[in-house]
């Protein structure tokens, strides 16, 4: 039994959420480019409130001053008949860097893509962004344990 | 003279590694054989972590597990750590322990200088707690 949870144990450390550092985020401030042609206004807005309400569930609060910035990048290029889509979600924020000089940065301090082909555009960038979103929650609950 | 010497100091300071900054905040060795020599001296055996300055799992494992009260309580009691860079550091480690995979931790037995027990991979502060319970016991099984 013992050595089943050690193994479990193990596992579940090899197969840890993310290398970033997701520590003591509290406020966050939504950054979404959306200029892609398959999605009317309504939509993107349908999928940016979907975003920042499971943000809020998952206990961030949105409207701070210098708030960590979350960025929801939704790109695509139309090939023939399939629309090819690139999604980003990153975090970016101001750090202090160990250059000499005390040198602060914006930097990203998470970054998680999905690259697809689509013939069901609208569809599939909802999963996309739902699913990256999911996989940022789970890392942010990881490190915060 | 006060001046100059604060001025060596600050300038040294910002020279150093991110590795060496480490190793002085959880008092971790960087030198192999003075750490084999204390490992024999207090009969302890010798943890050997080994990094590198590109693994971001690494620098995780470093922030995250070793610099946690729970690991740092655990290391001071039980053994002698020291931490290395795989690539920066090679030859002055014995090339058995130029791990493949990093971050990797060796606890070797300093008698023999063969490793007892191997943790590789990034662990949460839980799970490496439990290999380094598990590494002692192989070394006091060894040793007896």
């Amino acid at each position: 039994m013992r050595k089943i949870i050690l193994f479990l144990l193990v596992c579940g450390s090899l197969f840890s959420q993310s290398f970033y550092t997701l520590d003591n985020i509290k406020s966050l401030s939504l950054y979404m480019p959306n200029k892609v042609g398959y999605m009317d206004k309504e939509q993107k807005q349908k999928l940016k409130d979907s975003v920042i309400e499971k943000l809020k569930d998952a206990g961030f609060v949105f409207g701070k001053t210098d708030a960590t910035t979350i960025m929801i990048k939704i790109e695509s290029i139309r090939v023939n008949d399939t629309e090819v889509i690139h999604i980003q979600l990153g975090l970016a924020e101001e750090v202090l860097t160990h250059r000499p000089g005390n040198i602060h940065s914006f930097a990203l301090t998470y970054l998680a893509t999905d690259f697809m082909e689509s013939d069901e555009p609208v569809q599939d960038t909802i999963e996309s962004v739902d699913s990256l979103l999911s996989e940022f929650l789970e890392a942010y609950k990881d490190d915060n344990e | 003279m006060k001046i100059l010497l604060s001025l060596l100091l600050t300038f040294s300071f910002a020279l150093s590694a991110q590795i060496d900054e480490f190793a002085s905040e959880v008092n971790y060795l960087r030198d192999y054989k003075s750490a084999l020599k204390t490992a024999k001296e207090q009969n302890k055996p010798l943890m050997l972590v080994v990094v590198g300055d590109y693994c971001p799992w690494c620098k995780k494992f470093e922030r995250k597990t070793l610099n946690s009260s729970l690991i740092q309580n655990q290391v001071k009691k039980d053994f002698i750590p020291i931490i290395i860079d795989k690539t920066k550091d090679k030859g002055t480690y014995p090339p058995e322990f130029y791990a493949r995979r990093i971050p990797t931790v060796f606890f070797i037995n300093p008698t023999t200088q063969k490793h007892v027990f191997e943790s590789m991979g990034y662990s949460k502060k839980v799970t490496f707690a439990i290999d380094m319970d598990l590494a002692l016991k192989a070394y006091k099984k060894e040793i007896k």
